[in-house]
């Protein structure tokens, strides 16, 4: 009886023990989860509360959108993004990537963020948002950039793409895939594997690609946080882009152009033709020769459609910029 | 006696330097390992078709260039230091002391694009240059 009733208070204590220490983790935990905003710029980075945020010289917008029917009009308090590089001592920046916890990215570059006055907002209407929340409000553009919690800000002073000089369609690389029924953990999806297209194709896939959707938008995305894990999966001619590394938000449908560094893989399912590839990339076509080899010598008909014989003869076409 | 050693030990070391390899080739090739000779890169690696092309320096500094400037670089080779040479690439891709020259091909058989694939994942890109519309990229291989 002893015995027992020491065991039981020994498991008491135990339990008691155990208890204290859940409670002084959650309690730390819940006091360092203070949604904080990281603001980055090359090597310098700084963290600032949102109190800090606040803090600042804000700024009030009016923006109106459409939904159902009706013209919606809110007000926005927050802070000017542009106004964020104060703290870095005014960076001479190309652009801005705003991503929130959940990794939705969006990009902006200079131009787009000044002429539309974006803003981390933290009030609508003459509202605080809900627990805390803060919002990312790009006026004259679409709903999808305007991201929740936004929590990293980094600003860009080099160029994320080059204009691309190398050219493979992606039905020529399809030799060298391996198609596969089920794109786990996409289990309903058949395709090909990003990593499989990029390793195939790409000397060193570590780093930013650009992709660009058939309606034009484009998606400069680091391999490492978003598409080490993708798939490209095939509906038809076209393809869709999903990673279970990105909110489902951010994936691309009708995927069409893929280019890392100076080497593009295109999809000649939707681009029918070079005209198409280079209006997606706004190249005046005036100002680019295609050549099918590297010594300059065979010009290429850029207008000629990519079914024709004289895109297949050459795995690879390159395009020579006109100065 | 200690001059027959040092003369002993001098002409071990002219030796030792006559016979040195030149820059290994190596990556998505089907060979074993090759070398490198003197000339222009487009000619020596004609018979490899490789898309890219790893410069590799003794220092571990490295240019990667496109198949489009490999006719802008000569290979030199003075005494016994090999480097490469060229006007119109960005100034990073003449590579003093060079080492290795390291092949990628796009849609290289799995097996032989690991030595490539290997040796990137050895470095870090540390900036990149466009000059007279070729692109290159320096590395710098992480200690």
């Amino acid at each position: 009886m002893d015995y027992l009733s020491t065991t039981s208070s020994v498991s008491r204590h135990y339990r008691t023990l155990v208890i204290f220490c859940i409670l002084t983790f959650c309690g730390s935990v819940l006091l360092s989860a203070e949604p904080r905003l990281s603001i980055k710029c090359n090597d310098q980075t700084i963290e600032l509360t949102r109190e800090q945020l606040q803090q600042m010289d804000a700024i009030q917008i009016e923006t109106s959108r459409e939904k159902k029917g009706l013209t919606i009009t809110e007000n926005w308090t927050g802070i000017q993004v542009a106004q964020l590089t104060q703290l870095l001592g005014r960076p001479d920046f190309l652009s801005v990537i705003l991503r929130s916890d959940d990794n939705y990215q969006v990009r902006l570059s200079r131009e787009e963020l000044e002429q539309s006055s974006a803003v981390i907002a933290w009030a609508k209407d003459g509202k605080t948002l809900n627990d805390g929340a803060t919002r990312l409000i790009v006026p004259n553009m679409r709903a999808m950039y305007w991201i929740f919690n936004p929590s990293r800000i980094i600003f860009e002073t080099e160029k994320s793409a080059i204009k691309p000089t190398a050219l493979i369609l992606l039905n020529s690389l399809e030799a060298s895939l391996t198609y596969q029924e089920k794109l786990t953990p996409f289990e309903k999806d058949s395709g090909y594997r990003f990593k499989d297209i990029a390793l195939t194709a790409f000397p060193d896939v570590r780093g930013n690609f650009r992709l660009i959707a058939q309606d034009g938008i484009t998606h400069v995305l680091d391999y490492q946080t978003y598409l080490e894990n993708a798939i490209v999966a095939e509906n038809g001619d076209s393809l869709n882009l999903k990673s279970p590394d990105m909110p489902a938000g951010m994936w691309i449908k009708n995927l069409v152009y893929i280019q890392k560094d100076d080497l593009c893989i295109v999809n000649s399912g939707i681009c029918k033709d070079m005209t198409e590839v280079l209006n997606l990339l706004s190249i005046d076509p005036e100002t680019v020769s295609i050549k099918a080899d590297n010594e300059n010598k065979t010009v290429l008909d850029y207008n000629k459609n990519f079914a024709d014989p004289q895109w297949s003869q050459s795995r690879k076409v390159f395009l020579w910029y006109k100065e | 006696m200690v001059q027959r050693i040092i003369l002993l030990l001098s002409f071990v070391i002219l030796l030792a330097a006559c016979c040195e390899k030149p820059p290994a080739l190596t990556g998505d090739i089907d060979e074993e390992t090759q070398y490198v000779k003197t000339g222009n890169l487009s000619d020596i690696l004609q018979s490899y078709k490789p898309d890219y092309a790893l410069l590799i320096a003794s220092d571990g500094l490295a240019a990667l260039i496109t198949e489009t400037a490999f006719s802008e670089i000569e290979i030199e080779r003075n005494a016994n230091v090999w480097r490469t040479t060229s006007e119109t690439l960005p100034a990073f891709c003449n590579v003093d002391s060079l080492q290795e020259v390291c092949l990628f091909r796009i849609e290289a058989d799995e097996g032989d694009s690991l030595s490539f694939r290997n040796r990137i994942t050895q470095y870090q890109r540390i900036g990149s240059s466009e000059k007279n519309g070729y692109p290159a990229w320096k590395y710098r291989r992480i200690q």
